[in-house]
């Protein structure tokens, strides 16, 4: 009976969500047309003082008027942005949800993300053990020893609903890089999630399919375009494409470098320094044992080798790992 | 902070919007990385220097900053800070100290633009975004799909 009746409602609800929806778009439109406004302001007020009294020149002074009305009471980019900075991380990000203008300024300024202030939580991302794959979570660990009352919080990440057997692949400056799978969906099978855990911000790449053991995964940054690149190739099947995809463009591309993946790679999880993905690999293409260290370039977008110093004096076996790194 | 050592008695007059004057000390003027261009550039020598987007009232507060802040050496540290803490107190809510720290970013006074971001910043940390949105009469302006997607892909920072 009662489903009946919300029923009712909500019909009534979607018309006037309708009208509702419509009435937005035609300020958004209008806010558009502001800013386009905004633009001009710096030349609008320089030239006001000079403006005659003449029909379209009146309109103009009067925008600007009206805009240094605004201002009054406005918080200018500028001292939004000062603001922010001082924020701590988890406030910073529940504020990207005020209004467009402070959600595109983590977007827009590239330098907004290199000022914000020294970190002062320690956060470590943790996953559990679970042989079963539905089982596998991850979970935020924040460690606060500058807060009142030191102490460890320990939280699950919450990723999508239905998606289970998450794997953490990768990281570069604090962004992990992990996989989730869906056990039912066909279109969707897998998702490529970056978490940022700072600003607790997600992002999510959904993926065809997931060749769980077969592929390796790394995050880097491209020092040329300033944006962060995922990686995704073979382990060692050489046939199967190298793609890479741009955190900026989010869109894939199989790049054209090789005909085949020249490397076997022998431990799949990368250990990041400089900012690359590196791997333990051997030669696919020789019958050799010989290893080498590779990396990622993520402005390259190619695989390089780490050139050792006396590498027949070095038996690389199994692990890599980064000592004082700057 | 000593520019002209033999110079200190160099007086600057400022002007504000509402065409209140301030007879200050050059040194204190300095302070501002506005003026202080402005006297360099030979702007102040003679009349007073005109600061058309600062009220009289935002700018006696700032000249009285100024003023404490030429004044004390470095080892006045921890006295400093207790004099600041008391300052923007004394600026009471959230409109005076936004009006102050538009003064500071168009003065380029570093020191007081950091004391009052800091302190609007710890005023908000722990409020909602609609609370912040009245503090400052700002607009929601996403549509219900565009407010659902940030709020995803924030979750995390709600919870």
């Amino acid at each position: 009976m009662d489903q009946g009746k919300d029923k009712g409602k909500r019909v009534g609800k979607e018309t006037e969500e309708e009208s509702r929806k419509k009435a937005r778009v035609e300020e958004e439109e209008a806010v558009v047309a502001m800013e386009e406004d905004v633009e001009e302001e710096a030349v609008v007020v320089a030239m006001e003082e000079d403006v005659e009294e003449s029909g379209a020149e009146r309109e103009i002074a009067s925008e600007a008027c009206d805009y240094e009305m605004a201002l009054q009471t406005e918080l200018l980019e500028d001292l939004i942005r000062e603001i922010l900075v001082r924020l701590p991380a988890i406030s910073l990000c529940r504020f990207r949800s005020v209004c467009k203008t402070w959600r595109d300024i983590f977007s827009r300024d590239p330098d907004f993300k290199d000022r914000l202030p020294g970190n002062k939580q320690n956060t470590f991302i943790l996953q559990n053990s679970s042989r079963s794959s539905h089982e596998k979570k991850l979970y935020s660990m924040v460690y606060e020893d500058e807060a009142e009352t030191p102490g460890i919080q320990v939280q699950e990440v919450p990723l999508q609903s239905g998606f289970s057997g998450c794997s953490v692949k990768s990281s570069c400056d604090g962004l992990v890089l992990i996989t989730v799978q869906h056990p039912n969906d066909d279109a969707i099978s897998a998702s490529a999630i970056i978490l940022n855990p700072f600003t607790r911000e997600t992002k999510t790449i959904p993926l065809k399919r997931l060749q769980e053991g077969q592929e390796v995964w790394g995050i880097g940054y491209d020092h040329l375009n300033r944006c962060y690149k995922v990686v995704r190739a073979p382990a060692s099947g050489k046939y199967s494409p190298v793609q890479v995809l741009s955190l900026e463009t989010n869109s894939w591309k199989n790049t054209t470098t090789y005909t085949g993946f020249p490397y076997h790679i022998v431990f799949r999880n990368p250990v990041t320094a400089n900012r690359c993905p590196h791997w333990i690999a051997s030669n696919a293409n020789r019958d050799t044992r010989e290893r080498h260290i590779i990396y990622f370039d993520a402005s390259e977008e190619d695989f390089r080798t780490v050139p050792l110093y006396r590498p027949k004096l070095l038996r690389i076996e199994e692990f890599l790992l980064v000592w004082g790194e700057t | 902070m000593s520019i002209t050592t033999e110079n200190n008695e160099k007086m600057i007059t400022l002007m504000s919007s509402d065409g209140e004057e301030f007879v200050v000390e050059e040194a204190v003027a300095a302070q501002s990385q506005t003026i202080k261009h402005l006297i360099e550039d030979g702007c102040s020598t003679e009349g007073s220097i005109p600061l058309p987007n600062v009220t009289g009232r935002v700018l006696s507060e700032v000249i009285q900053y100024c003023k404490k802040h030429s004044s004390s050496d470095d080892k006045e540290e921890k006295e400093l800070e207790a004099w600041d803490a008391e300052f923007v107190k004394a600026a009471d809510d959230h409109v005076a100290l936004t009006d102050l720290m538009m003064a500071a970013n168009f003065l380029d006074i570093k020191g007081l633009l950091d004391l009052v971001a800091q302190t609007l910043a710890n005023m908000i940390t722990g409020k909602s975004p609609e609370e912040v949105r009245r503090m400052w009469n700002i607009k929601n302006d996403f549509t219900p799909e565009e407010a659902e997607k940030v709020r995803k892909e924030n979750q995390w920072a709600f919870e």
